[in-house]
């Protein structure tokens, strides 16, 4: 019996060591979501609720000139925000960036995010970043309603985004009730609408057989092809159409006026509270902020840069002659609230 | 501590992810019972139903008929039908989600074959997961049912053939009830794998269970919890009846002879077509669609730099990451569960069975929730539990809580395989424990050590939620690759990730699942009447999701 207790626990300190053996080299290997420092051994863990897509390619510039080694993180900016909101002081996360304010705001009314230093908060007009400096805007985008020119002709546009529960828009617009741009877009039109007629414009949409989709990019997809003739999404995702097929047949709609449909957002970059003061996370920030992470942005998809001076892509109406509804960020608050709103009327997920 | 101790020790990691369940929930009654009386969230448990069943049954009804027209009829090329018709298992149900979403997208193969005039239909909802998840699972009935009809004594068979019956009639009279216990097997493990899968529901958006807890996980825990526990009685229920059912099918197994031969006569030209079709549909089209977008993307490149085809170094580290964590995880596997392999096989009784019941258990439950239930946990608890939150070791665990039982059962059969006499020959020889098992016993049993190993491996390299949800930050496998490139609608980045994956899921296919059948195959082929045959062995993988 003894002989076998000793092979029973040899067998057990090998797979122990085995375990912690491998989770040694393991996390230093797994290069794909993380960028390789030049060697200075410093990294940075980030969660980010924009896709490898988009920030990907600032994430490595920023590697390439510092040495810090970025892992991060992708997801959903709701999903990654309320799991910041869980793992409270536990969180890994040193910088989240998020698809648009609510999260930030989320995070930053239950405590979770430390202040920005000054000179960070200043690269970025007062109007994109929150008022006690817990996030700061990175690059803007407007809400827009993409339709395919096959199936609409011009007299075939809504007038306002409250248009689209009309019985001639039925089954005919996709929405993405899950991202955050939409999210967002639903909490700031309670604010600016009240929340009655936001439900009542919710509950519309799915009782007009509106589709929902996982993300904006299926929905560019669906109206290039013809799968439905509307969707409302970001700016960008019609230059991504337009880049994949310069033919593609679809063009993009801007609500007039202030319509709570033409809202204009900012991507949003914070440091959660456990990373307070952490010098690689500051510096990434201000690497996006800096002229040439901005052009990064303009270059990739036309995102409006939010730093003053930086050239805007063109094609496009300049930040200056866009006409979109000012609301109250610190509003954005509960991310349950209006997840549960948009659950609520039926408009699936 | 004697054996006995160490496998209940070793045991108990795979009952935690269930006991956390149940005390999460015995603590939050009014959670609990608000999630179960909620319409909202009890309809998607009708849908998992729906799709299981919906599934199950037609995959029972292609599998069993295509086992047929293998193993009973007189088709050219039989050997090689029941290779091709077993290699769908090779596909992840994300992957072949992705083919389908892909195949159907603007500027894929089928907008491009039909022009963009003909608008095309959309492929999400129940419709496009059934047919996913039917074509993808047939082969756990095909297998098992091929198996069963090659080794059935033809005599009845015979006799109703020459008291005038038709083919067919013979086919549903007399095979379908001997095989019976063989289909409800097979067909049991398919439902089992649609209530777990998570991956092809959730890219077809379809709002089953799995969706509902994965949707719910952080904006209303306790419901994600409580459907937790549904779904997870629902498996292991399942799981439960599919044991019975095997155990009856082995003991079903009878002496052999050379079974019956069914003619087709002019119906062997439909025969040929059908079974054509399915091996089309459920692997040529979709590798093809793959194929397509790889290298139409690999032709055209793009201007994205972080975009694996202009980048194909970007595939190290998946691949570096997807092998290293499925190694350790078979390694780990298959140090626990040699154990309690001993303790179960030496001493068979009720607390043996309790053991590995235990073990089983931990496959039953969903990947997703295993994985839900680790992050709920970790994230709660203090000290060392809590420290491992996002870490590789609870990765593993969680992938070893999932896929040990697969381990389980293979090692179980190389240890009930050492004749006794050998070792009490090496034991009157005065070799002492740690040599009997150096000389004697490893020798004898490490090839069903390492088959079961394989099993884990090929298993964990294809998992997909709980990778997800516990990997650190910066940690990426095939699997997750394949997924967040499908989620922002970059195909020809997920095709390429999607046909390496396959590439390594086939050659580990190959050894663990089609050679030993196409063995027994040969053997049974080859055998005469006075030898018994050793019952084929399916394994019970790969129910991912």
């Amino acid at each position: 019996m003894h002989a076998r207790l000793r092979a029973a626990i040899g067998a057990v300190i090998v797979s122990l060591v085995a375990v912690f053996a491998f989770a040694g080299c393991g996390s230093s290997s797994s290069t794909s979501t993380s960028t390789s420092g030049a060697g200075d051994g410093s990294s940075l863990v980030v969660y980010s609720g924009r896709s490898e897509e988009y920030v990907g390619p600032a994430l490595a510039a920023f590697t390439k000139k510092t040495g810090v080694t970025v892992d991060v993180r992708y997801g959903d900016s709701v999903d990654l925000g309320l799991l910041i909101g869980e793992e409270g002081d536990k969180t890994p996360a040193q910088v989240f960036l998020a698809q648009s304010p609510g999260a930030m705001v989320y995070l930053d009314q239950s405590k979770l995010l430390s202040t920005l230093p000054q000179a960070t908060l200043d690269k970025v007009p007062a109007t994109f970043r929150a008022d006690d400096g817990t996030w700061v805007g990175v690059t803007g985008r407007q809400r827009v309603l993409i339709y395919n020119t096959d199936l609409v002709t011009q007299s075939d546009l809504p007038k306002s985004v409250f248009d689209l529960v009309k019985p001639q828009y039925e089954g005919k617009v996709a929405v993405a009730p899950s991202n955050s741009s939409f999210q967002d877009f639903v909490t700031a039109m309670t604010q600016l609408s009240g929340e009655q007629k936001t439900k009542a414009w919710l509950e519309g949409l799915a009782a007009n057989g509106a589709k929902a989709y996982a993300k904006n990019d299926a929905i560019a997809d669906a109206v290039a092809r013809g799968e439905i003739p509307f969707g409302l999404v970001n700016h960008y995702y019609f230059n991504e159409i337009i880049e994949k097929d310069p033919n593609a047949p679809v063009k993009v709609y801007r609500f007039p006026g202030t319509d709570p449909g033409s809202l204009f957002l900012v991507s949003t970059a914070a440091i959660p509270a456990p990373a307070a003061n952490n010098a690689d996370a500051v510096a990434l920030i201000n690497y996006m902020l800096s002229p040439a992470g901005q052009a990064m942005f303009v270059a990739e998809e036309g995102e409006y840069p939010v730093v003053p001076g930086v050239k805007q892509a063109t094609g496009q109406p300049s930040l200056s002659e866009l006409a979109y509804p000012t609301y109250d960020l610190s509003g954005l608050t509960d991310l349950r609230q209006t997840a549960k709103l948009i659950q609520g009327s039926g408009i699936g997920g | 501590m004697s054996t006995t101790a160490l496998a209940v020790v070793l045991a108990v990691p795979f009952a935690l992810p269930f006991i956390y369940l149940i005390v999460r929930n015995a603590g939050d009654l009014s959670g609990l019972w608000a999630a179960l009386t909620d319409g909202d969230t009890i309809a998607p448990a009708f849908r998992s139903l729906l799709l299981g069943t919906s599934v199950a049954i037609t995959a029972g009804i292609i599998g069993t008929g295509a086992a047929w027209m293998v193993a009973r009829t007189d088709l050219w090329g039989r050997r090689s039908w029941a290779l091709l018709l077993c290699l769908p298992l090779v596909m992840p149900s994300f992957v072949g989600a992705v083919a389908l979403i892909a195949a159907f997208s603007p500027g894929g193969l089928l907008s491009q074959l039909l022009g963009n005039a003909v608008p095309l239909p959309s492929v999400s909802g129940f419709w496009g997961a059934y047919g996913v998840l039917t074509l993808l699972t047939y082969p756990y009935v095909f297998l098992p049912v091929m198996a069963r009809l090659r080794t059935m004594p033809p005599a009845t068979e015979e006799s109703a053939r020459l008291l005038g019956r038709r083919p067919f009639a013979v086919f549903l009279t007399v095979v379908v009830p001997q095989a019976r216990a063989a289909i409800a097997a097979g067909a049991l493990l398919v439902f089992l794998y649609v209530i777990s899968d998570f991956g092809a529901v959730q890219l077809l958006r379809y709002d089953t269970l799995t969706r509902m807890i994965y949707a719910n996980r952080l904006l209303d825990p306790s419901v994600s919890v409580a459907l937790s526990l549904v779904l997870g009685v629902m498996a292991v229920v399942v799981v439960a009846f599919e044991r019975r059912a095997s155990r009856v099918g082995l003991r079903e197994t009878q002496r052999l002879r050379t079974p019956l031969t069914v003619p087709l006569g002019r119906l062997k030209a439909l025969a040929i077509t059908l079974l054509g079709l399915l091996v089309a549909l459920s692997l040529i089209v979709p590798i093809g669609v793959l194929l397509f977008w790889a290298i139409r993307g690999a032709v055209q490149g793009n201007d994205r730099s972080n975009s694996v085809i202009n980048d194909p170094s970007l595939i190290l580290g998946p691949l570096g990451s997807t092998a290293g964590v499925s190694i350790a995880t078979a390694i780990v596997a298959v140090l626990v569960v040699l154990p309690i392999a001993y303790r179960t096989v030496r001493r068979p009784g009720r607390l043996g069975e309790a053991i590995a019941g235990t073990v089983v258990g931990g496959f039953a439950l969903p990947g997703l929730v295993t994985a839900l239930a680790f992050v709920f946990w970790t994230l709660n608890a203090p000290g060392p539990v809590g420290a491992l939150y996002q870490t590789l070791p609870l990765l593993i665990l969680a992938y070893l809580v999932h896929h040990g039982a697969l381990a389980l059962g293979a090692t179980q059969t190389a240890v009930a395989a050492i004749p006794p006499r050998l070792e009490d020959a090496a034991r009157s020889l005065g070799s002492n424990r740690t040599r009997r098992f150096a000389s004697v016993e490893w020798p004898l049993m490490w090839p069903g050590i390492a088959a079961g190993a394989g099993l884990v491996l090929l298993s964990t390299m294809k998992e997909l939620p709980a990778t997800l949800l516990l990997s650190p930050p910066g940690f990426s496998t095939l699997a997750t690759r394949v997924w967040s490139a499908a989620e922002v609608a970059l195909y020809e980045d997920a095709a390429v990730y999607a046909l390496v994956l396959l590439a390594l899921s086939a050659i580990l296919t190959w050894f663990l699942v089609v050679r030993p059948a196409l063995r027994s195959w040969d053997r049974v082929a080859s055998v005469q009447d006075e030898t018994q045959p050793e019952p084929v062995h399916v394994p019970a993988e790969p129910v991912a999701g």
